[in-house]
């Protein structure tokens, strides 16, 4: 993984809410990096922590939440310490965001059209002239398989849910950026329109070679999309690796295999339910040590005292935990 | 109670409030036992005209020589009353009307709004204004009724809307499967789900109640009798209250009364709303 | 768009229609009522015949008191549609109509100005509190903005009377303009006005402009929590653009409607301030016709207010579909919600719902 690669990087980052010591800490001492090309996915439970961190890519997590410590850095530029002004020449362009559901993704009193060329006006330097940019929204929305006119003059009012989130990808590759950021894209979607979603997803990495960021809690979505995953837990990063190292390896974080063998088999006799007992823990009161412990069925004394630190193999696969990460050959990874 | 105690952490936080409901809790107590304390005197003297505040008379006199403070005191029960009252039946017709029109439908729901509309396009306080000159009364329950006469329809518009979303849920489907009467179904089912909203309208009905009686008071329009700070500030005005110092007090402690009293209740229903609310708890 | 115009203009019609009926039937067939009141007083003033009486019954009121009820109440709508009010008890040299007419423009002048201003300023007041939300001087202004709005008009009415009229005579306690000066479109004229006005429009401007304040700013705290908003820093759109066409746009359509609501009440509140300050207008004279039973002029000024308040909701009816398009292009209504807005949105003046 050579540096020139890296497009997009999270060293270290912390996001807390809220001030002095009720603050909470949404996501802590996270680091991990993304490859220009490849489809990262974020994975974990509701409020893990990864909308939090895919917002921070943007800078855009909403206050009373604030970047409390570490950088994000694209193209080894930090934007967390860039002005208002430079930030905004890159979101949209550089980087784009499309939110859970785009449900209210639109301004209600503007046309998708009106709100289309508002994007291109403030980014004058991404066509030659205005048109040159409709057309490649029109373009898109083929794509996203829409009927461009009609969107064009619509409402945001008077489209479906599935239609919006189309038109929102096509909206976030207008200006083709590098790296694209999907919040939950099929959560709130019915199975068809998710299945849409996904082919389109994957046409669009295919065809604009764009690389993309997808948050979801949703394993089956991350088993076909995803090239690799990050997953979160109670705000930290427990595991990251290649999809396959998710799914197959040996050595894994017990909170995903927890997460993978809960997913029932339609192949199994009976249909065997196997939650996770326990529940996530209210990040104002965290347990001391792994926070995963309490649920844990591979937990000892250990875990419930220190933190484990998440150590890497000679591929690259991470996990933050004592007892897997016993008897093999691993290496630190910086800022854990 | 969970909104008990809910109420109470709000309370706590948002000072303006806790002193609100708290004024507004010494006014309920001087309305209901404040005349068994203290009467106003019979005796008449205009040479103790606007005396200035003394132990015997806290604020001063009027121009008859009686004490400010007694009427004031004296008058606290019938504002309460008829703003109350009024408040009860503007809520009872308004929650009525809008459940039963909102979850009814229909034609119903058609004719039923176009009357409501009418109501709340008329201007209130100039209908209740002639309303209360041409039919003269000193009953509080007619009164109450005729300061309630269009306040009802925005209620009842806002309830609407809530019962017409409730229509959809599924714990009214599962009511309608039981076959429960109307009377049930809005009783029992619908109500206690607008209950909060109704809760803060009832207290900002009470003040506009308030606001109203008292400006028909003042205005000379409802017949004058008995002891109200509407009547107090009236009369200080009509016997030249305007023109001198000495009478700061007669003219301006009613209308303290009645600020302090509208504030206090303002600020208290901030407090109910955080607590129905918990979006605007941010603040 | 079209039929959106009609229905609001049927439905004014219909008020007025009904407000007409009301006062005929307060007028006619109340116990007690006006018009037999009237009657009573002409036959014990003796000196008039029987068919005098009637003649000054008609004048006054625009019926023949013999006729059958039915058609007492054609007459009077005829009478109503041709211009015809009737003639003021107290003043019968002149017409109901004349009188008001004569005091329409003042009180529209007054409710016209303070509500522009009252708007101008609780609107910049919110932005302003919904802008810096979470600091002190936010919740200071959240404070004296509440305060504000909690006290009833005619009281700071009366305070202002007080203390600028009276203890300090800054300003003078009644009139439209003094009397040494010549109507028209002049200089001493039109400062006297201003000057006449002031202390009516300023009452009514301490008290209204904070529930304007309140709606802007909780409007504003809404959509600055949307999430279109955020979508749109999101795409890179300059703060000036989102501040214009995504903050401000959005926020002020319940403004809009809040507008529709304050003329009400401002026209109602108007009663009280003409009162107080002896200013000319509608909402005087009605209040003084009440004092003298003046039942005709009282119901004359009483139309008036309502058609003035009908009036000018219409007008902000039609700039409705201006700001919202969903309510303009039929094809936006297609999908657009057609049940009143989200209840926790509807901004309620302070003073309750009367008025």
């Amino acid at each position: 993984m050579s540096n020139d690669q890296k497009l997009l990087e999270v060293e270290d980052l912390t996001v807390a809410f809220g001030d002095g010591p009720g603050s909470v800490r949404a996501v802590e001492n996270v680091s991990l990096s993304v490859e220009a090309g490849e489809i990262y996915a974020l994975v974990g439970e509701s409020g893990c922590g990864k909308s939090t961190l895919a917002y921070s890519m943007l800078q855009i997590v909403p206050p009373p939440g604030r970047i409390a410590g570490g950088a994000v850095r694209f193209r080894d530029r930090d934007l967390t310490s860039m002005s208002k002004r430079e930030l905004n020449t890159l979101r949209g362009a550089e980087l784009a965001m499309v939110f859970q559901g785009a449900m209210n993704a639109f301004n209600p009193v503007l046309t998708i059209g009106t709100q289309v060329d508002h994007i291109l006006q403030a980014h004058p330097e991404a066509f030659d002239d205005p048109k040159e940019g409709r057309d490649y929204f029109r373009h898109l929305l083929d794509l996203v398989q829409l009927p461009p006119d009609r969107i064009w003059k619509s409402y945001e009012s008077q489209l479906s849910g599935g239609m919006k989130q189309r038109v929102a990808i096509a909206v976030a590759l207008l200006l083709k950026p590098a790296v694209v950021i999907l919040d939950e894209p099929t959560t709130a979607l019915d199975v068809l329109n998710q299945r849409l979603v996904i082919d389109i997803l994957k046409d669009l990495h295919r065809t604009l070679g764009v690389t993309i960021v997808f948050v979801t809690h949703d394993l089956a979505v991350v088993a076909e999309l995803a090239t690799r995953v990050a997953v979160m837990y109670a705000g930290r990063l427990v595991e990251s690796g290649t999809v396959d190292e998710i799914f197959k390896a040996d050595r894994r974080h017990p909170y995903v295999e927890a997460l993978i063998n809960a997913i029932p088999s339609v192949l199994d006799a009976g249909l065997k339910v196997r939650p996770i007992g326990g529940s996530v823990p209210n990040l104002a009161e965290l347990p001391a040590g792994c926070r995963f412990a309490p649920r844990c069925r591979l937990a000892e004394d250990h875990c419930h005292e220190v933190e484990p630190p998440l150590l890497g193999d000679a591929q690259g696969h991470l996990v933050a935990c004592h007892v897997v990460n016993r008897h093999a050959e691993l290496v630190e990874v910086s800022g854990a | 109670m969970r909104f008990l105690s809910d109420l109470w952490r709000i309370l706590r936080n948002d000072k303006g409030a806790l002193i609100g409901g708290l004024i507004v809790l010494i006014y309920c107590l001087v309305a209901v036992f404040g005349p068994i304390f203290v009467q106003v005197g019979d005796e008449q003297d205009a040479s103790q005209a606007y005396l200035p505040p003394s132990w015997e008379h806290p604020l001063g006199t009027d121009s008859l020589g009686q004490g400010v403070l007694e009427q004031i005191i004296v008058g606290t029960r019938p504002i309460m009353i008829v703003g109350v009252l009024s408040a009860v039946i503007t809520i009872v017709v308004g929650v009525a009307i809008g459940l039963l029109t909102g979850y009814v439908g229909g034609i119903v729901d058609t004719v039923i709004m176009r009357i409501t509309d009418i109501f709340l396009t008329i201007p209130g306080l100039p209908l209740i204004i002639v309303l209360a000159s041409v039919i003269h009364t000193t009953n509080p329950f007619v009164l109450a009724c005729i300061l309630s006469i269009t306040a009802w329809a925005g209620l009842a518009r806002a309830i609407r809307s809530q019962a017409m979303s409730l229509r959809s849920s599924d714990f009214v489907e599962a009511a309608q499967l039981q076959g429960v009467s109307l009377g049930n179904m809005i009783g029992r089912q619908l109500l206690p789900n607008v209950g909060p909203y109704v809760a803060i309208h009832f207290l900002l009905a009470i003040t506009g109640a308030i606001y109203a009686s008292v400006g028909l008071f003042l205005l000379g329009v409802a017949p004058i009798s008995g002891n109200n700070w509407g009547i107090m500030i009236n009369l200080a005005m009509a016997q030249g209250a305007l023109y001198t110092t000495d009478s700061a007090f007669y003219l301006f402690s009613p209308m303290a009364a009645i600020v302090i009293l509208q504030v206090a209740f303002v600020f208290f229903s901030r407090a109910l709303d955080s607590v129905f609310n918990p979006r605007l708890r941010v603040q | 768009m079209v039929s959106y115009i009609a229905k609001r203009l049927a439905m004014s019609l219909l008020v007025i229609f009904v407000v007409v009926s009301l006062s005929f039937f307060m007028i006619r067939l109340m116990p007690g009522n006006p018009m037999a009141a009237l009657e009573a007083q002409l036959r014990m003033q003796g000196g008039l015949s029987e068919v005098e009486i009637q003649q000054r019954l008609n004048t006054v009121y625009g019926v023949t008191p013999d006729a059958p009820v039915w058609e007492q109440y054609l007459q009077y709508l005829w009478g109503v549609v041709r211009g015809d009010l009737g003639v003021p008890i107290t003043n019968p040299g002149t017409t109901v109509v004349a009188v008001i007419a004569e005091a329409l423009p003042w009180t529209i002048m007054v409710v016209a100005v303070s509500l522009i201003i009252s708007f101008l300023i609780g609107v910049a007041v919110g932005a302003v509190m919904a802008a810096f939300q979470n600091s002190r001087l936010s919740q200071l202004m959240t404070f004296v903005v509440s305060l504000l709005s909690a006290i009833p008009s005619y009281l700071v009415a009366i305070a202002l009377l007080y203390f600028l009229t009276s203890v300090y005579q800054v300003f003078p306690s009644g009139g439209a303009y003094s009397i040494d000066v010549t109507p028209g479109f002049n200089g001493p004229y039109l400062l006297s006005v201003l000057y006449h006005a002031f202390l009516p429009i300023t009452a009514t401007v301490i008290t209204s402009f904070g529930g304007w304040a309140l709606g802007m700013k909780g409007s504003a705290v809404s959509v600055l929590g949307s999430e279109y908003v955020r979508a749109a820093e999101a795409r890179g759109l300059s703060e000036r653009r989102i501040t214009q066409s995504y903050v401000g746009r959005n926020s002020m359509l319940p403004m809009v409607t809040q507008l529709a609501l304050s003329i009400g009440f401002m026209f109602g509140g108007s009663v009280f301030i003409e009162t107080y300050f002896q200013y000319p207008g509608l909402g005087f004279y009605m209040i003084q016709s009440v004092g003298q039973r003046d039942y005709s002029l009282m119901m004359g000024c009483f139309l008036l207010i309502t058609v003035s308040v009908i009036i000018t909701n219409l007008l902000v009816d039609l700039l409705y579909p201006l700001v919202d398009p969903r309510i303009a292009s039929p094809a936006a209504r297609k999908r657009a919600p057609d049940t009143p807005t989200d209840p926790d949105q509807e901004v309620l003046p302070a003073g309750g719902t009367i008025g």
